[in-house]
């Protein structure tokens, strides 16, 4: 079978965030969708080193915006899944769904 | 500092110590969720996670350097206390722990001890005895 990397639980979490927020993915957004669906507070700091990781293997593509006085004169860096990031999010998904087929002991559990 | 201002001093502290990729759009993203409502505290909070991740991150891709610096303090430690005596050990009561932090190099008084064994810095916590703890 061929090596290939699986994605971390955190690198999921992000990659669904992205594609959940389309074009307006950057920093801000992309941490408080993981905080409004985990429920809890998400560091900046790891949302942006996971995302250079994604960047590394070629999961994600960030471009630069413009700034704004809001940001005190910051731009903003977008976020976009690429094709393979895609394939990826799939994948795990297939791998999800089929080790989640019986496991009646966490069924309905919240 | 105004309501609307960050601290001044974290963002200062960022701006030096955080990993360069992108850190003016990860700073931007934190003025922006302060500016929104978080609290100077979640502000300083995230930084220092910034801070921390950035720093961990630093070392896993420079681990050679990191060794190196981590020696070349080691040394210059170990020489400070041989010629100044620095570093007397030091033990203070935590509750009902008594806490002793070793020195990390011996003194010229301890030059003895220095060629008997070799010194490394350590913390000793031992359950408080009375008969140990200087008043």
């Amino acid at each position: 079978m061929a090596k290939r990397g699986f994605l971390g639980g955190f690198e999921l979490l992000v990659l669904l965030a992205l594609i959940r927020l389309g074009d307006d993915a950057y920093g801000v957004p992309i941490s408080e969708a993981i905080e409004e669906s985990s429920g809890r507070e998400v560091a900046l700091g790891s949302v942006y080193i996971t995302l250079e990781r994604l960047e590394q293997k070629g999961l994600v593509s960030s471009k630069l915006g413009e700034p704004t006085a809001e940001r005190g004169g910051r731009a903003k860096t977008y976020f976009h899944v690429t094709a393979k990031g895609l394939r990826e999010v799939r994948q795990a998904r297939q791998t999800l769904i089929s080790l989640w087929q019986g496991v009646p002991q966490v069924e309905g559990a919240v | 500092m105004n309501a609307f201002e960050p601290p001044r001093l974290t963002t200062w502290l960022m701006q030096r110590l955080s990993p360069r990729q992108k850190r003016e759009s990860l700073i931007g993203d934190l003025v922006e969720r302060y500016r929104h409502g978080r609290s100077a505290g979640w502000y300083r909070r995230q930084a220092f996670m910034v801070i921390l991740v950035g720093a961990g991150t630093d070392i896993r891709d420079h681990l050679l350097l990191a060794v190196r610096a981590l020696v070349m303090c080691w040394t210059a430690l170990f020489l400070l206390g041989f010629f100044t005596g620095a570093f007397a050990p030091v033990a203070v009561r935590l509750g009902a722990y008594r806490v002793e932090i070793r020195d990390t190099a011996p003194s010229v008084g301890l030059l003895r001890d220095t060629f008997r064994g070799y010194h490394v810095p350590w913390v000793c916590r031992d359950r408080m005895d009375d008969r140990q703890i200087a008043p």
